[in-house]
């Protein structure tokens, strides 16, 4: 049979049976969008319990609530005690700086956003903030926001931040490469803030850059000296904290890209093989004229294939959208950000699978039938 | 049992065909022996579940017998492979059922173009063909016509065109008028008669209706998977 003949037939096929055509492709493509979504949340997650490196790998946190720093209350005393134990133990330069610093998670605008703050010139020094437009806090009552923060309230410099009656202005905007939603604020500012006296929730001690925090880390929580009740963990591991609460989703996303994999799976072949099922008395009239076995089976595959591309580019657009849409619309876990995407490696894997899927399901189906006699299926 | 004289275009020596229905082993042809000579147009009567469609099946090669010898036109089909029976049937045979079996999707040109599709010819000559033999059948006015925009009897007739349209040996029909109305059954008879004398195809008409004896060269009788010669028209 001629290609442009084959191509003809297979149209008209195709537009005869409309209805069916459609109501298949729409259930491909239903099949396919949640293949797609499952796996561009599963690579959300992926991404969101990764460890990036904090800039500020030297700074070592003291907490008295390790797994949540803002029920941790600290004084002034206990944070010098720690740091004259570390400069004890490894000579006075050891402890750069030692500072308090205001922890708060809060709710802004709907999204729970941390609020530090810390002593003006520790944004800088310390913790190593890049300012990538505006100005520092130069009062209590200014303050700095990481670009995710900027993004996800749709905030610009020169806005203006109602928290617990205070107006805050923001001056600047910075880099923040945990990809986290933190208004940065001074510590004078912050104890006016939260009316925090001498009361704080963590303790940082910059650590000079040449000693192995780990064993700094180690001496001091093992130091006889140090109080007990206190935890002791790098500024890496705070973020780690974190993303450790959230591990569970990692594995649970995992579950559900696998799923979606069996779904795009067993969910094209289905819709291939009742397609072929419903077709098999044309086929055994095609047989019966003459076509032979191969010809027929590259004219359904050919057909089911073209419902396959027409369905993948469908759930493609769909999931288009639904991306740009959560771009507009960002979904926010605890004060990160989870971008939707769809990696080419998702979309050419969905296309190689529903592709072979369909092409299998055709194959099954036409092979099954043709272990029956042509007798025997003109009867059916 | 031989097989020899050349002038027959069929000849079927001891077919038999037995398959099973579940447990049950059905005989559906006992023994049957068959000489078709070319352009003859031979009736098959009988009652259902006699063996008319079996034997049908077995000489279309869309079966194969059990026991016995068949060719037609010199090819032996008991030992056929599976393409080669797909080639006799696309080269030798034309089909025509008892519920037309045209494609719903397909127009009745399209429908009768594809034997010669399935031999590779081109559309616009495999086109220019089938109007005509659309034409023949009376139907040329109605080849944009889908099957369910068609009577009985008009699909009936694109079901004959597109048997003949590939130039066949012969045309095997199983109950013709199996489905219409004896007007209409009067019709379909009188067209494939003439389609016989005209284009000189050999028919085997396998049916139940006794009248339409009276048109055939040949006759015969099945009963319980045996064939009975009947009355030879002069």
């Amino acid at each position: 049979m001629k290609f442009f003949v084959f191509g003809a037939y297979l149209f008209k096929d195709l537009f005869f049976d409309r209805g069916r055509s459609l109501l298949t492709t729409i259930s491909l493509t239903a099949v396919i969008v949640s293949y797609l979504a499952a796996s561009a949340i599963s690579e959300v997650f992926l991404e969101f319990g990764s460890q990036p490196q904090t800039s500020s790998p030297n700074l070592l946190i003291m907490s008295d609530f390790a797994m949540e720093p803002m029920l941790s209350q600290l004084d002034d005393s206990t944070l010098q005690a720690a740091a004259g134990i570390v400069r004890q133990k490894f000579g006075p330069d050891s402890v750069r700086s030692a500072f308090p610093a205001i922890y708060r998670s809060m709710e802004i605008n709907d999204r729970t956003m941390r609020v530090l703050a810390i002593p003006r010139e520790n944004l800088m020094r310390a913790y190593r903030l890049i300012l990538l437009e505006g100005d520092w806090p130069a009062s209590d009552e200014q303050v700095v926001v990481t670009q995710e923060g900027m993004h996800v309230n749709g905030w610009k410099i020169g806005d203006r931040i109602l928290i617990r009656g205070s107006n805050l202005l923001i001056t600047g905007r910075v880099q923040d490469e945990e990809g986290t939603s933190v208004i940065w604020i001074t510590y004078s500012g912050g104890q006016k803030l939260f009316n925090a006296q001498s009361d704080f929730q963590i303790g940082v001690l910059e650590i000079d850059g040449s000693l192995d925090l780990p064993t700094v880390q180690a001496t001091l929580e093992q130091d006889p000296h140090f109080p007990n009740g206190y935890a002791v963990y790098l500024n890496q591991q705070l973020y780690e904290r974190y993303t450790d609460l959230i591990r569970d989703l990692i594995n649970v996303a995992s579950i559900i890209a696998a799923l979606a994999l069996a779904v795009v799976i067993f969910g094209t072949f289905n819709a291939a093989s009742l397609t072929m099922a419903e077709r098999k008395r044309d086929i055994a009239i095609l047989q019966t004229i003459g076509f032979g076995s191969r010809t027929i089976r590259l004219f359904l595959l050919g057909r089911t294939l073209l419902q396959t591309l027409v369905a993948f580019f469908l759930a493609w657009v769909v999931m288009a959208i639904i991306v740009k849409n959560s771009l507009k619309f960002p979904m926010v876990f605890y004060i990160k950000t989870a971008n939707l995407s769809l990696s080419p490696e998702t979309l050419f894997l969905g296309l190689l699978l529903t592709m072979l899927s369909a092409s299998l399901g055709v194959w099954l189906t036409t092979h099954t039938q043709s272990s029956l006699s042509l007798a025997d299926q003109l009867r059916e | 049992m031989s097989i020899n004289p050349p002038e027959c275009l069929i000849q079927a020596r001891g077919v038999k065909k037995h398959y099973r229905r579940g447990k049950v082993q059905v005989e559906a042809l006992r023994g049957v022996d068959l000489d078709v000579p070319w352009g003859a147009f031979v009736v098959i009567v009988g009652p259902s579940g006699g063996g008319k469609t079996t034997l049908l099946h077995l000489l279309g090669g869309i079966d194969r017998p059990s026991a016995g010898k068949i060719r037609v036109n010199g090819q032996a089909l008991e030992t056929a492979s599976e393409s080669d029976l797909t080639r006799f049937r696309r080269d030798h045979i034309g089909f025509v059922f008892q519920f037309y079996n045209l494609l719903p999707s397909l127009n009745a040109l399209d429908n009768v173009l594809l034997p010669l599709l399935a031999k590779g010819w081109s559309w616009k000559k495999a086109s220019q063909c089938g109007q005509a033999f659309l034409e023949r059948v009376g139907l040329q006015a109605r080849w944009q016509h889908m099957p369910g925009e068609l009577s009985g009897g008009e699909q009936q007739r694109v079901a004959i065109a597109r048997a003949l349209v590939g130039e066949p040996v012969v045309i095997l029909a199983d109950e013709p008028t199996g489905d219409l109305d004896s007007a209409i059954s009067g019709e379909i008879i009188q067209l494939m008669v003439h389609l016989n004398q005209e284009l000189g195809t050999t028919f085997i008409v396998a049916t139940h209706n006794q009248t339409v004896c009276q048109y055939a060269t040949r006759t015969y009788e099945m009963r319980d998977g045996l064939l009975y010669p009947g009355l030879e028209a002069a």
